[in-house]
């Protein structure tokens, strides 16, 4: 490496606004999960349609592809409650550590 | 059941696009697990590749890469015979220049969709437009960088869309208004499934995630899994460096010059 770029490395700030933007595209794409053969992304929106049936048991949602799915509310809500929170934590861990860039 | 990755370098002209697939190779290995099948007219003497399949090239005209200082030949057409040419049942279809550092895409192979793309991108560091648009009739382009397909009927009539699009290219770049030249596999695939879909936007086959395209004339390091990307942006009329950082991500690199310095790392 030339020194200019050495120069340029360092005197170069850190984007944290572009930083986090970039840790929240990751995160949402880890959202994203499939079941009963559709394809659902975790979050208090799912969680809500999900409330919404009314019912535990057997009901029929629209997955991301707007595609009509039978599915079972306690098993949705189950995995979408644990992908939600295992990415949350991992967000939190990398939001954190960008934070220390400079 | 046979899954596995597709990646196309073909008629090599100032671009060793074989060196760049062998890295890209690895990487998938490394992350999804999968095994990799090369589709090149020339001979391949290495044990990256679990497959190699012999296929000619045909020119699609000649590009500058930005970050370059030459143009060279582009041999890109052929890409929608990748439904013939894969020895899989489920096939990731990848640029040689797409490399993998994440398991994300294993989420494509197991879902039920039998076609797949991305309909949105980020260019880093500066472009977030998320659609591309091209020609007069602002066609909202699809990229060809990532392609999930399956052996179903509805991934062969798409393949066989593409492949008349390729055939009749300049009628099509006349119709929608774009420059024929070079050919891309972007617009030929977009267009391929605008037909598939009744002159409309499909619904079922987006990635439901951006593609991201690090964009050329940026300094790019490379360590682990982890992408430091230094750009220059104008901020206050003051042009001043910035950086960042992306961990676990997938990236399309555009940047020709930096991919060949990645070749044997």
């Amino acid at each position: 490496m030339d020194p200019t770029e050495i120069t340029q490395k360092v005197k170069s700030r850190f984007d944290h606004s572009l930083a986090r933007q970039m840790v929240k595209e990751k995160y949402q794409a880890k959202m994203v999960f499939a079941h009963a053969g559709g394809m659902w992304r975790a979050g208090p929106e799912l969680t809500a349609m999900i409330f919404t049936c009314g019912k535990i048991g057997e009901a029929v949602l629209l997955d991301l592809y707007e595609t009509p799915v039978k599915i079972n509310t306690t098993e949705l809500m189950a995995l979408s409650q644990q992908r939600w929170q295992e990415q949350m934590n991992a967000w939190l861990v990398e939001y954190e550590q960008l934070n220390k860039n400079r | 059941m046979t899954t596995g990755a597709v990646i196309f370098a073909q008629g090599l002209g100032k671009i060793n696009y074989i060196a760049i697939a062998e890295r890209a190779a690895k990487q998938i290995h490394e992350y999804l697990d999968i095994p990799v099948t090369l589709i090149t007219d020339h001979p391949v003497d290495n044990t990256v590749f679990d497959q190699v399949v012999t296929a000619s090239a045909e020119l699609g005209g000649q590009r500058h890469w930005p970050g370059t200082d030459f143009t060279t030949n582009w041999y890109n057409i052929g890409r929608s015979r990748a439904f013939e040419l894969s020895p899989y049942d489920t096939t990731l279809l990848l640029d040689a220049d797409y490399w993998v550092y994440s398991d994300q895409l294993k989420l494509i192979l197991e879902s039920k969709h039998s076609f797949q793309c991305h309909s949105t991108y980020i260019g880093l560091p500066l472009k977030h437009d998320r659609v591309c648009y091209f020609g007069k009739a602002h066609v909202p382009m699809w990229w060809a960088t990532v392609v999930k397909f399956d052996r179903s009927e509805r991934s062969q009539d798409i393949f066989t869309a593409w492949q008349m699009v390729e055939k009749n290219y300049h009628h099509y770049a006349n119709l929608f208004g774009f420059d024929p030249n070079p050919f891309r596999n972007d617009y030929a695939l977009s267009l391929a499934l605008l037909l598939m879909s009744g002159n409309q936007q499909p619904t079922d086959v987006a990635i439901p995630w951006p593609l991201i395209n690090i964009e050329p004339g940026n300094q790019i390091n490379l360590d682990q899994n982890c992408l430091t990307l230094t750009f220059d942006r104008v901020t206050a009329g003051e042009l001043k460096s910035f950086k960042i950082t992306a961990a676990d991500t997938d990236i399309h690199v555009m940047d020709k010059k930096f991919l060949e310095t990645q070749i044997g790392n």
